[in-house]
C-alpha cells in the first residue's frame, strides 16, 4: 500500500513538473514606434525548433507568429518577436506555444489619444533587493493605474554590461512589476554600465539601422516625441546632427518634446556630463521644456534653466537622476540650478508622466511615501 | 632641500610629472572621487561618507607621502604613491567601469612608474620608463581605435574650435582619424624600442602635451586638472629625451650614479 501511494506522489509530482512553465522570462521592449510596434521577447533553457506565439485581440483573429530572431547567451535561448501593424490603444492576448501551462498574457500598445501615462527612472542595478522593492511598487502603481503604458528607463539597469548572471536577475526582477498577466513595456535608454555591451541590444532586440544599433532613436507616443540618446557614444557628432534634425522636426507641432539619456547634463551629483556642451545648447534653441537624466542615484528636478540661468518662464527644467534600486547617494543640493522650485534629495523614486492638451503634469512618486511632488510644464507659451 | 634633490635641470621633468600628477588627481578626487569612492560605495557597500573619508584619506596619504618623499628624502615614501596610483585603474578594471576597461591600467602605466622608478633607481634602468611611455601610448592607440566617443568628441570640438566651425567632420571621418591617431600611437611607442626612439620620444612630447591640453579647452571646470593629471604623459618624454642627449649608453649610468648620489646626500 505505501509503495503504491509513492508511486502515485511520485507519478502526480511529475505531472506537475511536466505542466511547468517553459520559459524564464517574458518582457517587451518598445522602441520607435509604441503605437504600432512591440517586441517581445521570452527566454528559456531549453532550444525550440518551432516555438509559436499566439497574439489576438477583440478586434482580430489569431495570429500565429514565428519568432523573428533566437539568440543566445551563455545557458539561455531568446526568442523574440517582432509584432508589427499592431492597432493603437489595444489590448492583446497572446501565449506561447512551447509553455505548457498555456499561460495567456496581455499587453497594451501606445494610445492614440491622451489617456496614456509614462513612468520614467533609471538606475536599477547592483542592490537587487532594492530594486525588487521599487519593482513591486511600480507594480502597485500600475495596478492602481491602469493608464501606465510602460517604463521608459533611462539606464545602469546593471552594474556590468557583459554580466549575464546580472542581467539575468534583472529580468527576474522586472517580472515583479508586472500586475498579474499584464505586461509592462520597457524603452531601454543606455547607461554608462552597460557601456560597449553587446548584451543590451540582444537583451531588448534592437536590430535595425545604425541609429538604433547605436542606441539613439525616438519613441512616438501620442502628441509626445521621447528623444532617447546615447551619452555613452560620441555626443558632439552624428548624434548632435540627428538631434537638431528631430528637434527642427518636432519644432512647432505641438509635441510634448522629451530628451532622456543617461548622464546627466546638470547634475545633482557628479560633473556635468557632454551634454551640457553639445546637447542643451539645442535643447534651449528648439524650445524644449523637460529634460530626463539618470545616473547620480537621487533625485532631482531642476529648477527651469536657459543659458546657464534660471528662468521660471521659458527655462527647461531637467529631473530624473536614477533611483530604481541603486544605492543612493546625497546629492550636492546647494548647486545653484537645485534651488527652488528645484530640489535634490536622496530618494527612490519614480517619475510618473501624464500628458494633457497643452501641459504635462509630473508626479514624483516615492516608496513608502507616495506623491512626492506634482508639478505641470506648461506648453501653451510655446506655441 | 627640494634644491638638493633636483641637482640638474634635466630631472625638472621628471619631478613635475611625478608632482603634477598627484596634486590634480588629488584635487580631482577631493572634487569628484575617484573609482576608490564607488567601489568602497558600490561594490563593498560602505556608509557613503565612510568611502568618500577613505577615497580622500588615500588622496591625503599619498599627498603627504609626497611631500615627506621631498622633505626627508627617502624613496619609501613613494611606495604608497605607487600602491594608490595602480589601484585607482585597477578598480576600473575589476569593475568595468571604464570604456575599455580591459586596458585601462596600460593607459594610466606611465604615472605609477615614474614612482616605482624613483624607489628603484639604483636597481631598474630608464628602460622601465620606457616600457611605461610604450604601454600608456599602446593603451590610449587601442582605445583610439576602438572609437572612444571621448575622443571624438576632442575631434570634433577641436576642429569647430581651432579648424572650421562650419565646416564640420563626419562620424565616420573622425573615426578614421581616430584609427590613424590609433596606429601612430602603437608605432611610436614600438619605435621607443628601436634606434628611432628620439623621434619617438620627440612625438610623444608634442602630443601628449595637445592631448593633454585639449581638456582645458573642453572642460574649462576641471580641465585644467585633467591636464595636469596627464602631465607624465608629456613630461616624461622630455625628461628622456633630456637624458637622450647625452647618449643613449652613457645616461643610465650617469643618472644613477647622480641619483644614488642624490639619495646618499638625503639620507
Amino acid at each position: 500500500m505505501t509503495k503504491i501511494l509513492s508511486f502515485l506522489i511520485l507519478f502526480l509530482s511529475f505531472g506537475v513538473e511536466a505542466a511547468s512553465q517553459n520559459y524564464n522570462h517574458i518582457y517587451m521592449t518598445w522602441l520607435r514606434s509604441p503605437q504600432t510596434r512591440s517586441i517581445l521577447t521570452f527566454t528559456s533553457k531549453t532550444l525550440f525548433n518551432a516555438p509559436i506565439l499566439e497574439l489576438t485581440s477583440e478586434a482580430d483573429e489569431v495570429q500565429k507568429i514565428s519568432p523573428q530572431n533566437n539568440h543566445k547567451i551563455e545557458d539561455t535561448y531568446f526568442y523574440q518577436y517582432t509584432l508589427n501593424h499592431l492597432t493603437p490603444g489595444t489590448t492583446y492576448q497572446f501565449r506561447w506555444h512551447p509553455d505548457e501551462t498555456q499561460k495567456i498574457f496581455i499587453f497594451k500598445t501606445a494610445p492614440k489619444g491622451l489617456d496614456y501615462k509614462l513612468l520614467l527612472g533609471g538606475d536599477s542595478r547592483s542592490y537587487p533587493k532594492t530594486r525588487r522593492k521599487i519593482n513591486r511598487y511600480i507594480k502597485k502603481l500600475i495596478s492602481e493605474d491602469p493608464e501606465i503604458v510602460a517604463l521608459v528607463h533611462g539606464g545602469d539597469f546593471i552594474g556590468s554590461g557583459n554580466n549575464w548572471r546580472q542581467w539575468r536577475s534583472w529580468l527576474n526582477d522586472l517580472m515583479l512589476m508586472y500586475p498579474g498577466n499584464r505586461i509592462i513595456p520597457i524603452v531601454p535608454t543606455r547607461g554608462n554600465h552597460e557601456k560597449r555591451s553587446t548584451y543590451f541590444n540582444e537583451i531588448f532586440g534592437i536590430r535595425g539601422d545604425a541609429n538604433l544599433l547605436k542606441n539613439f532613436y525616438v519613441s512616438q507616443f501620442h502628441q509626445l516625441r521621447m528623444i532617447n540618446l546615447n551619452t555613452d557614444y560620441s555626443a558632439a557628432g552624428e548624434q548632435k546632427l540627428w538631434l537638431e534634425s528631430k528637434l527642427k522636426e518636432f519644432q512647432n507641432k505641438n509635441l510634448f518634446v522629451i530628451p532622456n539619456y543617461h548622464r546627466p547634463a546638470f547634475p545633482a551629483v557628479k560633473s556635468p556630463s557632454k551634454a551640457r556642451q553639445f546637447w542643451v545648447p539645442l535643447f534651449e534653441k528648439y524650445g524644449v521644456r523637460l529634460v530626463v537624466e539618470s545616473d547620480g542615484h537621487t533625485l532631482k528636478r531642476t529648477a527651469p534653466i536657459l543659458n546657464n540661468k534660471i528662468n521660471l518662464k521659458k527655462g527647461i527644467t531637467y529631473i530624473g537622476e536614477g533611483g530604481l534600486g541603486v544605492k543612493l547617494r546625497t546629492p550636492r543640493a546647494s548647486r545653484w540650478y537645485l534651488t527652488s522650485p528645484g530640489y535634490a534629495y536622496a530618494r527612490y523614486h519614480v517619475f510618473k508622466l501624464s500628458p494633457k492638451a497643452k501641459q504635462l503634469d509630473i508626479k514624483v512618486l516615492v516608496p513608502d511615501e507616495g506623491e512626492f511632488d506634482n508639478f505641470i510644464i506648461n506648453y501653451e507659451e510655446n506655441s | 632641500m627640494i634644491n638638493g634633490l633636483i641637482p640638474c635641470s634635466k630631472y625638472v621633468p621628471l619631478h613635475g610629472a611625478l608632482i603634477l600628477s598627484i596634486i590634480a588627481q588629488v584635487i580631482l578626487v577631493f572634487d569628484q572621487g575617484s573609482s576608490w569612492n564607488s567601489y568602497l560605495f558600490i561594490d563593498w557597500d560602505l556608509p557613503e561618507s565612510i568611502a568618500i573619508y577613505c577615497d580622500r584619506a588615500m588622496a591625503l596619504i599619498a599627498c603627504i607621502s609626497l611631500s615627506l618623499y621631498y622633505i626627508k628624502g627617502k624613496v619609501a615614501y613613494l611606495w604608497p604613491i605607487v600602491f594608490w596610483l595602480i589601484s585607482l585603474p585597477s578598480i576600473l578594471a575589476f569593475t568595468q567601469n571604464h570604456f575599455a576597461y580591459e586596458i585601462v591600467i596600460f593607459c594610466h602605466a606611465i604615472r605609477f612608474i615614474v614612482p616605482l622608478y624613483l624607489i628603484f633607481q639604483q636597481v631598474l634602468s630608464s628602460q622601465i620608463i620606457i616600457w611605461g611611455l610604450a604601454m600608456t601610448f599602446i593603451g590610449h592607440g587601442i582605445e583610439a581605435i576602438m572609437k572612444h566617443p571621448e575622443f571624438a568628441d576632442y575631434i570634433f570640438h577641436g576642429w569647430n574650435s581651432f579648424l572650421s566651425s562650419t565646416l564640420a567632420p563626419t562620424q565616420s571621418l573622425v573615426h578614421q582619424i581616430l584609427f590613424a591617431i590609433g596606429i601612430v600611437d602603437i608605432i611610436v611607442a614600438l619605435a621607443l624600442f628601436t634606434r628611432f626612439r628620439k623621434l619617438g620620444l620627440a612625438y610623444m612630447a608634442v602630443w601628449g602635451f595637445l592631448t593633454a591640453a585639449i581638456r582645458l579647452h573642453f572642460d574649462p571646470l576641471l580641465g585644467p586638472y585633467k591636464m595636469l593629471l596627464r602631465s607624465p604623459h608629456w613630461l616624461i618624454p622630455i625628461y628622456m629625451l633630456l637624458l637622450e642627449k647625452k647618449g643613449p649608453s652613457s645616461h643610465l649610468e650617469s643618472f644613477n650614479d647622480k641619483n644614488s648620489q642624490l639619495s646618499h646626500t638625503l639620507s
